[in-house]
């Protein structure tokens, strides 16, 4: 069992922590974007008057659209973003594009935000991995079974589980490493488990497909019952003007205890066959499978979506509480620090691997240099490519073609840079190097943020903004941990060999009993 | 939330006297219980924070904000024990307490 737990972990300890910590980040995906997307500072309107100024704007842009999708504003992120589809290749799903504009709910206009993926980088990372087709999501799919072994494995592994309980003891090298794993393991089990089997559960149908390809002969059937998506039939090819909201909003909140939709999809616009189908918004239920209402050109209500069944409502529930987008404020500081939590555990496994491979007089093995070197180039290079990404938003020109591309290979250039470093200098000095990079660079975005824009820290506090100077507020905490870890890390690099065994040796100090 | 979370510490905190790692002291709030009776005490007090929780959230939520309150509580009360074993053994049975009151307060309780 120790051996799977540590194999397990080793081999895909890195992928995790990569996926644990733009986990983290997507939990304020819409925060994010709204701090990559400084221009975008408008004023709150309500979701049917966004949704109205948003019909206006696609109906003059694009009224040959296949579909347009709103996104309507809400307390997260306070503007409305639309999407206008072609029609998808026969036998494809239709998939929701990634080319979105950006409005004022007020007025529906067009906002010329700066071009970057936002916060939405962190959620599709952390299960594609920016690999292409659907590869990262087969490496994540991997990487979460194993961490579902190398927990149960982990909980079988560790004995005195009682009994260490409540043990957490500091300066005893190897023995220091063991506790701080156990005690981000076991204390925050039950989030570890569910986060890792509802992680699975959200691409299921991707490991496991059989049963739908043996009940469904179109994937696309059983995709929309599922995940209760729009239904968009076939066009009559007869122009007719589009049904007016209002009412829609208004028999949708009679429905839904007085909710309003979260999103709205148009099928077919123009044409007298349009539907409107109002999604009824995810903040305020835990399951991801949300309600449906569909709506005629003429305001009939034609359907809502599939009654789930108990697999679907399950599934439904599970992938809800592993995305927390129902989550209010003080939920969803709770899920982030859980989830820094459960980085932790990973990056304390990994180190607890390299520390508990060394021997006093004998020098470490190439396999075992390999993983400390990869060690300080993941758990210590990655952070930094995170901040050169919010650096790069801010300084690269907004004008600049395939801006959103070159945000990404800042991050990659970034941390590319930090994970060359413990292959130049020994790990000892590696670690303060690549903490104090990474807390320079983290101080420098609230900076740039200022510099840059008219929504620096003291603005946004003066203006009560509160996303934008959490932001920056987080920037400066997270650069201040990482000061501290270069320090420490430069104290435990500086002191000489010999002391260091000495204190290893020392009998450790009687606890009370 | 402040009440369900005191709730939970304090769970904790009287699980932590069964540990053979702390003393205990008798000037906890849960110092003054026999041990025999210390798992009795946390489950109460750990029924009573999930009815805190789901009473602030509604069942749904509540349940796992619940879970999430107990895993950053013990969290918070092991790094509090290995940085100050005996204040903390005194003192924040006491101190938790305290908040629970306060908080049930703030909730017109």
């Amino acid at each position: 069992m120790a051996s799977i737990h540590g194999w397990f972990g080793l081999c895909t300890g890195w992928i995790l922590f990569v996926m644990f910590a733009t986990g983290t980040a997507a939990f304020f995906r819409y925060e994010i974007s709204q701090w990559m997307m400084p221009e975008a500072n408008v004023a709150p309107a309500s979701r049917l008057q966004a949704a109205e100024t948003a019909v206006r704007y696609l109906s003059r842009t694009a009224p040959h659209a296949d579909s347009w999708t709103i996104l309507l504003p809400d307390d997260r992120l306070p503007f409305t973003r639309v999407f206008a589809q072609a029609a998808p290749k026969p036998g494809q799903m239709r998939m929701m594009s990634h080319e979105d504009v950006v409005l004022d709910p007020v007025s529906g206009e067009a906002i010329p935000v700066r071009a970057t993926r936002g916060g939405d980088f962190f959620y599709w990372a952390h299960f594609e991995l920016q690999l292409p087709n659907l590869w990262g999501r087969w490496v994540a799919g991997l990487c979460a079974m194993a961490l579902l072994g190398a927990l149960v494995s982990g909980v079988i592994t560790h004995k005195r589980l009682f009994s260490d309980f409540f043990t957490l003891r500091w300066s005893k090298g190897q023995r220091s490493w063991l506790d701080a794993h156990i005690v981000t393991s076991v204390l925050a089990l039950p989030f570890h488990v569910v986060i890792t089997y509802s992680g699975l559960v959200t691409l299921m149908t991707l490991y496991m497909p059989f049963a739908m390809s043996a009940n469904y002969v179109q994937p696309t059937n059983f995709m929309e019952r599922l995940y209760a998506r729009a239904v968009i039939g076939p066009a009559s090819g007869r122009a007719a003007p589009l049904p007016p909201l209002a009412p829609l909003f208004a028999q949708a909140a009679a429905r839904w205890e007085g909710h309003a939709p979260g999103r709205v999809v148009i099928g077919r616009p123009g044409d007298e066959a349009a539907t409107v189908t109002l999604a009824r918004s995810d903040r305020e239920l835990v399951t991801a499978r949300i309600p449906l209402l569909r709506f005629t050109r003429d305001g009939r209500i034609t359907g809502t979506d599939y009654p789930p069944g108990a697999g679907t409502s399950s599934a439904g529930v599970l992938r809800g509480i592993h995305m927390g987008r129902f989550a209010n404020p003080v939920l969803r500081w709770m899920y982030i620090g859980l989830s820094i939590v459960g980085t932790a555990m990973v990056a304390t496994g990994m180190l607890l691997w390299v520390v508990a491979r060394r021997r006093p007089k004998s020098a470490p093995t190439r396999s075992q240099r390999l993983a400390e070197r990869v060690n300080v180039a993941v758990i210590g290079g990655f952070p930094s490519g995170v901040a050169a990404l919010f650096l790069a938003n801010r300084l690269l020109p907004i004008e600049m073609p395939s801006r959103a591309a070159a945000e990404l290979w800042m991050l990659a250039a970034a941390w590319a840079s930090a994970a060359a470093v413990p292959f130049t200098v020994p790990a000892k000095r590696a670690w303060p190097t690549v903490w104090a990079a990474a807390a320079f660079l983290y101080a420098a975005v609230p900076i740039a943020n200022a510099l840059t824009t008219d929504r620096g820290l003291v603005a946004s506090l003066a203006a009560g903004d509160w996303a934008f100077a959490g932001f920056d507020a987080t920037m400066i905490l997270i650069a201040a941990c990482a000061a501290t870890g270069a320090r420490l890390t430069a104290k435990i690099g500086a002191k000489p060999a010999p002391q260091r065994r000495a204190a290893r040796t020392r009998p450790e100090p009687a606890v009370d009993a | 939330m402040l009440e369900a979370a005191s709730l939970a510490f304090l769970a904790l905190h009287s699980c932590a006297r069964g540990s053979r790692h702390y003393k205990d002291s008798p000037a906890s709030f849960v110092g003054t219980i026999h041990r025999r009776y210390t798992p009795a005490i946390a489950a109460v007090l750990l029924v009573a924070s999930f009815a805190c929780t789901v009473s602030d959230y509604g069942g749904a939520q509540g349940a796992i904000a619940w879970f999430g309150i107990v895993s950053l509580a013990a969290i918070a009360l092991v790094v509090a024990l290995s940085w100050q074993p005996d204040a903390v053994m005194r003192y924040a049975g006491p101190a938790a307490t305290l908040v629970t009151f306060v908080g049930l307060a703030t909730l017109g309780w």
